[in-house]
């Protein structure tokens, strides 16, 4: 079979321009007419902004800045590219490490250099072949349609046996989220007691973890590390894992041992950070948020937190070495002296990154306000630091949205550090209120909190929300109303509990006499809460039960007036 | 510090082989570039042998590039496994494409004998760079043909034969300690065959290993090389 590139549009993506040439000229007897050629990732995504393009063919090493990893990934993140489009990645290198990588967003193929005419041919006509068959089941499953796909997965193993692997591997996917975690527990397990393949152990680990049986988890884990010692994504499970079941040290050296294998990646070093913080060990913690800066620089999912984390980090290690019950301890470990002069020229640098990188919302803007307070303070430069400290109060009083639950801990541990333990409680009884279902945030919370009471909410919160369910699944919503009240007075700034409340009180109004006063009330709830806006998950219930709301109440007015 | 002086090698290598590999690359499609120019009936033989030795030079540098890059990673415990099921017959046509420049060169048939379902367990790229060189040298030593084949049992047999000499008495004994092939007053260097068995090693399933094996028993009464994947 003849592959046919006429019209297709084609862009290569090569920063070596001898090469990009002679691979256009590879692609000429194909019937390849139109083929672009960009030497970097930033032009790259400027072509596709402007162009669909059809087959992407790229560098993987693209020079200083993106490589072609951070470009595919940039390009699906921005939905740039078609759900069509046939990406290959050129590398230099055996592509094993490549496929082993702990990524999101994989090229539809591989090739090596150095590599001729007919090899590549067979390699785009093998990826578009795969593309076609899968491209629908791809299609439900980006849009999280899952039991649609596993429909459509039947069928194609049925039409396409040669991709069984592939559907196997999105079923197993699509039943996790479906909470069918028994069933593709059984699928993986059927893999791999026939040959161990990595991918399938590793999905056997996360079911695991998923059903909360850690052991047997952090056994396969340890197995898959094993056999597979540059399967990095299993020494960040591991970690993972070991880290729920209150293993933190051993979890801190697992990922030691991760990023020594594979340090390019930005969340391993995150996670690697945010250990080392629950160890104390700032050495390790300022150092991992460092490379998270670093590898993240030209990545899309950079964000202001590792530049905030890494101030953290810094000023505590200049806590460490100047408090005197560590000093000796310190000297022991002979740690690095942290340099305050050099600390502070850092501090002052990432901040400004911060400022010019980030969008200036207010949370950005409260965070670097404590980051910095808090570590003019760790310097001894504690006047500053309470000026700082105010105006950080200032803007928290003024916030337009909720704070995340990761930016409420990091600005609550930072205060906490400085001493600053009323605002650090306001901060976490407020996030608390808002993410009381939670529990790892809810540990973590309160750790933070002198006040046990915050633990006792929760709790009572969470109960009464599952007891609303239940009455609300049995569609008794007069129960379910006087429940899910209760849980918003326990939690009112908190969203999809007020949303519950409302669609509750909704459902109330269709066989109520007093409608008005009912709607009434769901109104007085929803002006309640701040705006969400998009892209937060909770946006479309949001809209939807407001849109609803207003038009039943605008009705209601209605007819009471024409009566 | 040991780790970072590692590390900076670990760079150097890898950087300095993704170098090398632009110049392979670059040469083998300008070659191809030179020759689409020229009239091919008014092409001698003797240029159509020498571009076939270029080819086959360029890619034995490059193979013996990935060979180097991947033992020195096996000894540090930094050579990504990932074995895969994998379509033995579309394994073969890539192999045939790889050398196809080769194969016309020198005029050598290359015939894949495989049921186009079996499917094996392997990683597809490592068992890729240990069949690309025993392919070449097969076509190297062959006089018109040779023929991929793969018989599953408890193992996955995958074998190269072909037409020529076959293998030297001495190698075959040497089954197991490719090691010692390394010869520098023949030129045999022995790498692809060392390489073929560490590979074949790593390759494991139920407590065993893979292993490599040579004759010059096979159905073209040339050489036959053999790497058994269990």
């Amino acid at each position: 079979m003849m592959l046919s590139l006429a019209k297709k549009k084609i862009l290569i993506v090569e920063d070596f321009a001898e090469f990009a040439r002679s691979l256009r000229a590879m692609l000429h007897p194909m019937g390849a007419t139109e083929a672009t050629i960009v030497y970097n990732a930033q032009d790259a995504i400027e072509a596709c902004k402007s162009t669909k393009f059809d087959i992407i063919l790229s560098d993987y090493n693209l020079g200083p800045k993106k490589d072609g990893q951070q470009l595919l990934e940039e390009l699906q993140h921005e939905k740039l590219i078609k759900s069509s489009c046939i990406f290959i990645m050129i590398t230099a290198e055996n592509t094993t490490s490549m496929v082993m990588a702990a990524v999101e967003y994989v090229p539809d193929n591989y090739i090596a250099k150095p590599f001729n005419g007919n090899l590549l041919q067979s390699r785009l006509q093998k990826a578009m072949e795969k593309k076609e068959a899968l491209l629908e089941l791809n299609r439900l499953m980006r849009n999280k349609q899952w039991s649609e796909a596993l429909e459509r997965i039947e069928e194609v193993i049925q039409q396409q046996p040669k991709f069984k692997m592939s559907c196997l591997r999105a079923k197993i996917e699509a039943l996790k989220n479906l909470k069918q975690l028994d069933a593709g527990l059984k699928i993986a397990k059927e893999i791999t007691s026939v040959r161990t393949i990595p991918w399938a152990l590793e999905a056997i680990g996360e079911l695991y973890y998923l059903k909360k049986e850690y052991q047997k988890s952090v056994d396969i884990f340890n197995q898959l590390i094993q056999e597979f010692p540059m399967s990095v994504d299993g020494y960040d499970w591991l970690a993972k894992v070991q880290r729920v079941m209150g293993m933190t040290k051993e979890a801190q050296l697992t990922l030691e041992d991760a990023v020594k294998r594979s340090p390019r990646v930005l969340q391993r070093q995150k996670m690697l950070g945010l250990i080392a913080e629950e160890n104390h060990d700032y050495d390790t913690m300022s150092k991992a948020y460092r490379n998270a800066v670093k590898y993240g620089e030209h990545s899309s999912f950079c964000s202001a937190d590792e530049y905030l984390q890494l101030t953290s980090a810094i000023s505590n290690q200049i806590r460490n070495t100047t408090s005197e019950g560590e000093k000796e301890q310190q000297i022991e470990k002979s740690s690095p002296k942290v340099d305050i002069k050099k600390s502070s020229a850092e501090v002052s640098r990432i901040i400004e990154s911060v400022t010019k990188k980030f969008p200036k919302s207010q949370s950005n803007l409260l965070r670097c306000k404590v980051a910095e307070s808090s570590f003019l303070n760790a310097c001894g430069k504690t006047e500053e630091a309470d000026i700082l400290v105010k105006q950080a109060i200032e803007i928290y009083q003024k916030l337009d949205q909720q704070l995340t639950e990761a930016d409420s801990l990091a600005i609550a541990k930072s205060l906490t550090d400085m001493g600053q333990t009323e605002f650090a409680e306001t901060v976490v009884k407020k996030a608390a209120e808002q993410h009381f279902e939670d529990n790892q945030f809810i540990i973590k919370a309160a750790k933070l909190c002198s006040q046990p009471e915050i633990l006792q909410l929760c709790k009572k919160a969470s109960r009464l929300n599952m007891l609303g369910v239940e009455h609300f699944e049995k569609k008794d919503f007069s129960n379910a109303a006087k429940t899910f009240e209760q849980v918003y007075e326990l939690a009112p700034s908190h969203i999809n509990m007020a949303l519950n409340y409302i669609q509750t009180l909704l459902k109330l109004t269709q066989s109520s006499d007093d409608k008005s006063s009912i709607l009434k009330t769901a109104n007085r709830v929803l002006n309640s809460i701040p705006e969400v806006k998009f892209p937060d998950p909770r946006f479309e219930r949001y809209k939807e039960l407001k849109r609803l709301t207003l038009l039943l109440l605008e009705s209601s007015e209605k007819n009471s007036k024409g009566a | 510090m040991s780790a970072t002086k590692d590390d900076i090698f670990n760079l150097i290598l890898a950087s300095t082989v993704h170098d090398m590999k632009n110049s392979l690359s670059m040469l083998g499609e300008s070659l191809n570039v030179i020759l689409a120019s020229v009239d091919q009936d008014k092409l001698n033989s003797d240029t159509k042998a020498n571009y076939g030795v270029v080819q086959y030079e360029s890619s034995r540098v490059n193979n013996s590039l990935m060979q180097l890059l991947a033992l020195y990673k096996l000894e540090n415990e930094q050579l990504p496994f990932n074995p895969n099921y994998v379509n033995v017959n579309d394994f073969f046509e890539e192999q045939r494409l790889r050398q196809l420049h080769l194969l016309e060169a020198k005029n050598i048939e290359c015939e894949i004998d495989v049921d186009e379902s079996i499917e094996a367990v392997f990683d597809e790229c490592l068992l890729s760079t240990v069949l690309e060189n025993i392919i070449g040298n097969a076509i190297r030593y062959s006089k018109s043909k040779i023929v991929l084949s793969c018989v599953q049992g408890d193992t996955t047999n995958i074998l190269v034969l072909d037409d020529g000499p076959g293998y030297p008495g001495n190698m075959i004994e040497m089954a197991g300690s490719y090691m010692q092939g390394i010869n520098q007053s023949t030129g045999s260097t022995g790498l692809g065959l060392f390489f073929a068995q560490k590979i074949a090693d790593i390759h494991s399933h139920k407590g065993k290993n893979g292993s490599v094996h040579l004759s010059n028993d096979g159905a073209l009464s040339g050489g036959t090389f053999e790497i058994r994947i269990p």
